[in-house]
């Protein structure tokens, strides 16, 4: 009976240890993250979702509310509702890559990069870069479009990098929540309407479409609070200036504490996607 | 050379009408059916509940205030309208599933009247519809809003809702037979619900939008069933004040018409 030999390149101890490098760790996620950036680019419904739809929703809430919490406030709605809409374009893009990532699930898309000698981390912080360098061109469109509707921002670069880090962070963070609960629900489970549901509710509970005050005693330390609130008083502090380092530290806390959170169940959960018959 | 004979039923006269009634019967029930499995009640009760507390909560005592309105009284419309909204993307949906799908076509193939299809459809369309604006009433009625027309004008306020709500529905089930896709349905009607629920003065009065907007909001279609709504609850309703509505109303019964003639012949095509 003849020896087989297995070719160089084959899943050697060596190859094994190649495939879990760092290099191939960052070669693979970068080759990943492009095809990511290119789905999203090249489907028509999801390029609306993610660009069309924040700009149109920022430009009608400013438009319906601007006077009106304007007058409340005293300051130019602007301040409110460009960092609102910042925040939550970063929460419903991250619902439409968990649908990306379920319907890739049930194709065995997963299971097929699983059993190829690509490093294991590489899909899963592939959507985590596409999902920052979203987050990255959103919040640029929607500073640009928001200067127009009364946004002035403070020219200060640390400032600006800032409203970027807050936005990013807050992204990264509701994005690992929706990666963990994508890959440990059931394909079938109603994860969308679930998620949807919870971020329009947050859309309209915060501190960036009404002043806390205006919400009801019981309910305005839950307004002040959800992670929504701090992130847009932070990019509101950043561009406008004012009180900052209370809410800096909340958005810090809500953003490590879900990724501390949620990466072990969104790494554990993918493996068991990718490795379900 | 045999000769091939139908049965009662199909060979014309009340059999093939009651044929062509069991048909509409069975494709109801079908379209019922899927509402019911796919949630929609549910988020018929949710969504227009959701809209009320989402707006009348944060907004109410900043309306009182700064343009001393009765918020509760003054978003009621919109919440109705909203529901009929949530009509409207069901009834896109269901239509395009059933085209991209190759339902419509093989019901084609079928000895099927082939208008049994499109009046199930409206006609599961018209039991969500009436659940829907059932549900924004209770909605309207939890957020404070009470009915200011008396009988008569409670009638004709929720008339005018369910004949929006008809002619809604009818343009957006031909919008879903028009459409390639899903996607595409959810698009050509999501976005223009979203731009004109939100510039109407269904949430805000004209006076509070910007002046080089004013006119648009003012006139727009939501805006004058939002101000006909108002008119037949305060008890001032008149011609002249409902007039536009209703000619909106004829305008969208007469295009889903359209449409739907467009929409039948794309998919004999």
């Amino acid at each position: 009976m003849s020896d087989i030999t297995l070719p160089e390149t084959g899943p050697t101890a060596q190859g094994a240890s190649a495939e879990s490098s760092f290099a191939a760790w960052f070669a693979q996620t970068r080759a990943l993250s492009a095809r990511q950036l290119w789905v999203i680019f090249h489907e028509k419904s999801t390029f609306l979702q993610v660009f069309l739809m924040p700009v149109l929703t920022m430009v009608m809430l400013k438009v319906v509310l601007g006077e009106a919490i304007g007058r409340a406030t005293g300051q130019d709605a602007a301040y409110g509702t460009v960092p609102l809409v910042i925040v939550v374009s970063a929460m419903f893009g991250s619902v439409v890559a968990g649908v990306r990532l379920n319907l890739e699930r049930t194709s065995g898309l997963l299971s097929r990069l699983y059993v190829l000698p690509i490093n294991r981390a590489a899909d899963l912080s592939s959507r985590l870069v596409c999902e920052i360098v979203r987050m990255v061109l959103t919040t640029t469109v929607l500073i640009v479009v928001g200067w127009l509707v009364g946004f002035r921002m403070n020219p200060d670069p640390w400032a600006i990098l800032g409203i970027y880090a807050v936005a990013v962070g807050f992204g990264i963070a509701f994005a690992s929540i929706v990666l963990a609960l994508a890959v440990n629900f059931s394909p079938g489970a109603p994860l969308v309407p679930l998620l949807s549901l919870v971020s329009s509710v947050l859309m309209f509970f915060n501190t960036g479409f009404a002043p806390a005050s205006e919400y009801p005693g019981w309910l305005e330390p839950i307004v002040a609070n959800q992670p929504m609130s701090p992130a847009i008083e932070v990019m509101r502090a950043l561009a406008a200036g004012g009180p900052l380092t209370e809410n800096l530290i909340k958005v810090t806390l809500w953003t490590v504490g879900t990724l501390a959170v949620c990466l072990y169940p969104a790494l554990h959960g993918y493996r068991k996607a990718a490795t379900a018959s | 050379m045999t000769q091939l004979t139908l049965p009662r039923e199909q060979a014309g006269g009340d059999g093939a009408r009651i044929e062509a009634v069991r048909q509409w019967w069975t494709l109801t029930m079908r379209g019922l059916g899927s509402i019911m499995r796919n949630g929609e009640v549910i988020f018929a009760f949710v969504s227009p509940a959701f809209l009320a507390v989402a707006f009348y909560v944060p907004l109410r005592s900043i309306m009182s205030q700064y343009a001393d309105i009765d918020y509760a009284k003054f978003l009621m419309p919109i919440i109705a309208l909203q529901s009929v909204g949530f009509v409207a993307s069901s009834a896109a949906m269901r239509s395009c599933l059933d085209a991209t799908t190759g339902i419509t076509t093989r019901f084609r193939t079928m000895p099927v009247w082939s208008a049994a299809p499109i009046l199930a459809r409206f006609s599961a369309n018209l039991v969500l519809l009436v659940i829907s604006v059932v549900c924004a009433a209770i909605a309207s009625l939890l957020t404070g809003w009470r009915p200011g027309g008396g009988l008569g004008g409670t009638i004709g306020l929720y008339a005018l809702v369910l004949t929006v709500g008809i002619g809604v529905a009818v343009l957006s089930d031909a919008i879903g037979l028009l459409a390639d896709s899903p996607e595409t349905t959810s698009q050509a009607i999501g976005l223009p619900l979203l731009i004109l629920g939100m510039l109407s003065t269904g949430f805000m009065p004209a006076i509070l939008f910007p002046d080089w907007i004013a006119p648009f909001a003012r006139n727009q279609p939501v805006s004058q069933f939002a101000k006909a709504m108002r008119a037949f609850d305060d008890g001032t309703a008149t011609w002249s004040y409902v007039a536009p509505a209703v000619w909106w109303c004829v305008a969208l019964i007469v295009g889903g018409a359209v449409l739907t003639y467009l929409g039948t012949r794309k998919v004999h095509r």
